[in-house]
């Protein structure tokens, strides 16, 4: 059994969150007989409603004002090389609070500019390998067809030649024929003069 | 908004930097300016003490070393702010009746004239809890406060006013027993002995 000083000790830390579970059952069991300290206790809760609910007022925005300007003068007087508040080492956002939202919104922007950036070139890109793989293939084509006009080209060359060399021995064996019934006919023998002869008379004739 | 911590923020504050004091006063004016409220009991020299309470931190953080919380280290100051200020004018200082007036915002309404009794009379009991609080010795009034007004721990109070964990649990206590002794005369006119 605790004393009233103790339990009461108690029973401000447990109010303030300050006593351990060990203490609720000591503290719960002096309450039951002790009614100084049963008042004690409502006391303490009532003060404690009745302190905070008490509305604190605001402070004047004219303290602040004057406060940063004592402390602007302040600063300037400890570096008088003309410190001012831009040129201190604070981070950018803690001296323009409103850069924040304002550079999110920058980098957003940016980052969407540049994805939409990435595929329009992408795309681009791409159109222009469809293009050259087309063309490509129309070369291919072209070169196919030239070569197979070549090859023709050849063939009637070759065929040409082939016409000439027929014609040149058809002739060849006109002549020949010829000779041939020239000269196994035995009535008519002309010398080559008297032939001449003989038919530039008719020719006149 | 910035996402720094108070002691970030107090690091800057010792290279110059304005926009950090700034918003640490912003952050913490109203704590400080609350504090004040309930300790001297008059919002005029809450104000002062507030701004003084700032300008000090202002000019002492040259000496200033993140060992705890910040906040600990403003109601450091601010405590030292008090007890110097107290001691200054033990002999003049005059208790203001702590009004219910005088702590609403300018904006709320005031209790109407034609309200009722037990709005009068809760007015009434708001007012000589606040008058006590002032009336209490500083040590018990500071250590209230603390954990009253501004829901501090027994190790945040102890770090703040320089003691034991232990010497700030019995000054709580010897607070409220103190209260208790003040507030009797209002009990027994406003309850009777119902309570007891």
């Amino acid at each position: 059994m605790i004393s009233c000083d103790e339990c009461q000790k108690k029973l401000v830390a447990a109010f303030d969150n300050e006593a351990g579970k060990e203490d609720d059952q000591l503290i719960s069991s002096h309450l039951i007989d002790c009614c100084e300290c049963r008042a004690f206790y409502q006391d303490m809760v009532l003060l404690r409603q009745q302190f905070v609910s008490v509305t604190v007022p605001t402070l004047p925005a004219a303290v602040g004002q004057e406060l940063m300007r004592i402390a602007q003068a302040d600063s300037l007087r400890s570096n008088p090389r003309g410190h001012d508040r831009n040129s201190s080492r604070e981070p950018l956002l803690l001296r323009f609070p409103r850069l924040t939202w304002a550079s999110g919104l920058a980098a957003a922007l940016l980052v969407v500019s540049s994805l939409l950036a990435c595929y329009a070139l992408t795309k681009r890109v791409v159109d222009l390998k469809q293009q050259l793989q087309t063309s490509r293939q129309e070369l291919a084509v072209v070169q196919q067809d030239l070569t197979v006009a070549r090859a023709e080209d050849k063939r009637e060359e070759a065929r040409q030649r082939e016409q000439r060399a027929i014609t040149a021995l058809y002739l060849r064996m006109a002549e020949l024929e010829e000779r041939v019934d020239r000269f196994s006919s035995p009535r008519t023998t002309f010398l080559p003069t008297q032939l001449n002869e003989l038919s530039s008379k008719q020719s006149d004739l | 908004m910035t996402d720094y911590t108070d002691e970030e923020l107090m690091s800057f504050v010792k290279n110059q930097g304005i926009s950090a004091f700034e918003e640490l006063f912003r952050r913490y004016e109203r704590r400080v300016f609350a504090f004040f409220c309930r300790l001297v009991g008059s919002a005029e020299q809450a104000r002062d003490y507030t701004q003084e309470t700032f300008l000090r931190l202002w000019k002492g953080r040259a000496r200033y070393a993140p060992k705890g919380r910040f906040s600990t280290y403003l109601f450091q100051i601010a405590k030292n702010h008090f007890l110097h200020e107290y001691q200054k004018q033990k002999h003049r200082i005059s208790l203001e009746l702590l009004s219910t007036e005088a702590l609403q915002k300018p904006s709320e309404k005031t209790v109407p004239s034609d309200s009722t009794y037990s709005q009068v009379v809760a007015g009434e009991i708001r007012s000589a809890v606040s008058e006590a609080v002032t009336r209490l010795p500083e040590i018990h009034r500071l250590v209230y406060v603390l954990s009253e007004e501004q829901r501090m721990s027994y190790r945040e109070i102890a770090d703040v006013m320089d003691c034991p964990v232990g010497t700030v649990s019995s000054r709580k206590v010897e607070a409220v027993r103190k209260l208790r002794k003040l507030l009797e005369p209002l009990r027994d006119e406003l309850f009777g002995k119902e309570s007891q």
